[in-house]
């Protein structure tokens, strides 16, 4: 009797917690935009109208991402859509490590190029041990949900080759909400310079290229970018990041400058064309 | 006088002279000590305890023997380059992972190796690296951050051992998968005594309120572990049976955590508080416990003074064998064990706390008053948390999604905990 009464309760408790949880899960109406405080590394998440989560970047090897994470989506939440790594540098997917281990993950985006450290051929071996669906995406390349799209304006084939790493980033443009956000990884002046030729840079949000180094964020980029709103990641470093050049240009574009070492975690909130901005610190 | 008292006697003033040595008493001063006090027994006319009391001596000595012959050949403050083998159960930190490494001739000893997150190195891995070894602050241990390190080949650890990791590893991994980060390092915390994902903040507000214990792996959480399986059986089946099914519990939780030296006297100290848990009788347990410290003690006198574990072990099971019987007889509560056993688990579980009070206070943190009602707040919890916990971690074995469901209770538990350790920290303030 007592036993039954044991596994009954259990029972009834299970049932109360796995049908709450399915009833409290309403999608958001709107977009949010996390850009994470991980230290001297990117790391920014978006929320899509209707709850698709997209993690663009992890930071550095130090966990940080993972407690910011932990801040943002519900303790109970334990799945992101998309994971999409900007280039294979040490300070964006040094944090994916663990997301990767932790979160399940749709799918894994990159762009196909390889990075040369022993941290990159672990961060391998785990995405292919935890079997994560691989896509390589690449400029003209598009993701869409809903009434929400991400354009990937670069690498082109060219850009692929380049030497430089930096070269290489996946620069992405969210249309969500009446916003227009650019994440421009690490980006400097030659890849800016063919943006600004090929495309409408307009946009409302940027997160600034390359942490603030001073061969990123150029002023005829900005001329045509003209954001409203300007986001830099960065933390203790010895690059001097964000440089006071990179901080003047964006400055002088008129663009209101938030870091991510100051503010810490800066939330964004866009809804009908209204974007709002939080620190979460 | 009989040969159990005479073993007790000797181990009693054996330790009592490792304690001295551990505490830098001089050499005449123990000498003078033992000297005086037995005389004082002697002129009582205790002939055979008077002689006993020079146990003292041998324990003083031993103290010394032992540290001597610790071989260890490491040139400190120079640049070498040393190849080791990673000798334990490395540690993945927030920012950098920590290496236990047995070095290979030509040095030889133990050196703490602290390295960047990526790659991730296993047990048994063979690692070459350049750099200056020192000794910590305290002295007990070597550390090293060296500036190059590599590795030069797998699986030159014992392979019954490396099997054991890779099952705590999944465990912890389940764990993490299943809860927000904070809460799995607090939960791997509970169940295994590792902190490594802690947060300096947490910590600090651990420290604070006097709650680290519950992250210390010891005896004590071992026996609360094994009195709540066991008083739970109990309710199904005979005294006798529920403990067999608690040993290999207890067991198998041992392997699961990785089986260290600090973890199997944990466990056998549990199984000792276990017996005196189900059997009234105190004084066959005087013996008993005197002479598991005095074995312990033999392979490592240093448990004594610098062991937070193995001071708290003793003093819980202390608390149990003779606080618990005073609370039965004078407490207003009812003596049945009720259900699931819960107010066997509060006379226990309470007998422990008030016995490890003092050790708690003293080495966790400045003495906050509060800290008694944070323990008490936290405590009568942490027996549901590890049982959810580890049902989380084994569940995740089976289907992610039943872990899920584990998570929940899981998840809520250990939010109260962190609410509460952090109220009590007034670090809000």
């Amino acid at each position: 009797m007592k036993r039954l009464s044991l596994i009954f309760s259990l029972l009834i408790g299970f049932n109360i917690v796995v049908w709450g949880s399915i009833a409290v899960k309403a999608s958001p109406t709107e977009l949010n935009v996390y850009f994470l405080d991980v230290g001297q590394g990117d790391s920014s998440l978006i929320v899509l109208p209707g709850g698709v989560k997209v993690l663009i970047d992890g930071g550095p090897a130090n966990k940080s991402v993972l407690g910011e994470l932990d801040k943002v989506l519900p303790a109970a939440d334990r799945y992101i859509d998309l994971v999409m790594l900007t280039h294979p540098q040490l300070d964006h997917f040094g944090g994916l490590t663990d997301v990767l281990k932790r979160y399940r993950v749709g799918a894994f985006i990159h762009n196909g190029r390889d990075g040369d450290t022993e941290a990159w051929e672990y961060f391998k071996k785990v995405f292919k041990e935890q079997g994560i669906m691989t896509i390589l995406l690449k400029e003209g390349d598009k993701i869409s949900f809903a009434s929400s799209k991400i354009d990937i304006l670069s690498p082109n084939a060219e850009f692929m080759k380049s030497q430089e790493l930096n070269d290489t980033g996946l620069v992405a443009e969210v249309f969500s909400e009446g916003a227009k956000i650019l994440f421009s990884a690490d980006i400097g002046f030659k890849v800016e310079e063919y943006l600004t030729r090929k495309y409408d840079m307009d946009v409302d949000v940027l997160k600034v290229g390359h942490h603030g180094s001073r061969f990123s964020s150029g002023s005829s980029f900005l001329s045509e970018a003209t954001p409203l709103m300007a986001s830099i990641s960065s933390g203790k470093n010895n690059y001097g990041h964000p440089t006071p050049a990179a901080m003047k240009r964006l400055s002088d574009s008129g663009s209101e400058v938030y870091r991510t070492d100051q503010e810490g975690t800066i939330h964004l909130n866009a809804m009908n064309g209204e974007i709002r901005a939080y620190s979460l610190k | 006088m009989k040969l159990h008292n005479i073993a007790f006697y000797f181990s009693a003033f054996f330790m009592a002279g490792i304690a001295l040595a551990s505490l830098n008493v001089t050499v005449w001063a123990t000498l003078f000590l033992t000297v005086i006090i037995s005389a004082i027994i002697l002129y009582k006319k205790e002939r055979a305890l008077a002689a006993l009391v020079f146990a003292v001596l041998a324990g003083f000595s031993y103290f010394y023997f032992h540290a001597a012959v610790k071989v260890e050949n490491i040139p400190f403050g120079e640049i070498e380059t040393y190849r080791g083998v990673v000798s334990g159960h490395p540690e993945s930190r927030l920012k950098s992972q920590k290496l236990n490494i047995e070095l290979q001739p030509p040095y030889s000893g133990e050196v703490a190796v602290y390295t960047d997150l990526y790659p991730v190195y296993e047990y048994g891995d063979l690692i070459e690296f350049t750099g200056t070894i020192n000794k910590s602050p305290s002295g007990r241990i070597n550390i090293s951050l060296p500036r190059s390190i590599a590795l030069i080949s797998n699986d030159h650890g014992n392979k019954v051992k490396q099997f054991i990791f890779s099952i705590r590893d999944r465990l912890v991994e389940n764990l993490q998968a299943a809860l927000p980060s904070h809460q799995a390092a607090l939960m791997s915390g509970i169940l295994l005594g590792e902190r490594a994902e802690f947060t300096d903040e947490f910590k600090e507000a651990m420290k604070a309120s006097g709650t680290t214990h519950i992250v210390a792996l010891s005896g004590f959480n071992i026996s609360i572990i094994g009195m709540l399986v066991s008083n739970m059986l109990s309710s199904f089946m005979s005294r006798r049976r529920s403990f067999y099914v608690t040993l290999v519990f207890i067991i198998l939780f041992v392997l699961m955590t990785g089986a260290e030296a600090s973890v199997v006297r944990a466990a056998i100290m549990g199984i000792i508080m276990l017996l005196a848990a189900q059997t009234s009788r105190i004084y066959n347990f005087r013996n008993a416990i005197t002479l598991t410290a005095f074995l312990m003690l033999l392979l490592d006198p240093t448990l004594l003074v610098f062991d937070v574990g193995f001071q708290l072990s003793f003093t819980a099971l202390l608390g149990i064998i003779y606080l618990e019987p005073v609370f039965k007889k004078y407490s207003p509560l009812k003596k049945e064990p009720g259900f699931l056993s819960w107010r066997d688990n509060l006379r226990q579980t309470t007998a422990a706390q008030l016995a490890v009070l003092p050790i708690v206070l003293t080495t966790f943190g400045s003495f906050n008053p509060l800290s008694l009602i944070a323990n008490v707040l936290i405590l009568e919890f942490i027996p549901a948390t590890m049982l959810f916990g580890f049902l989380t971690s084994v569940a995740g074995l089976i289907s992610f999604n039943l872990s899920l469901v584990f998570s929940l209770p899981t998840g809520a538990l250990l939010a109260y905990e962190t609410f509460i350790i952090n109220l009590f920290s007034f670090n809000w303030l």
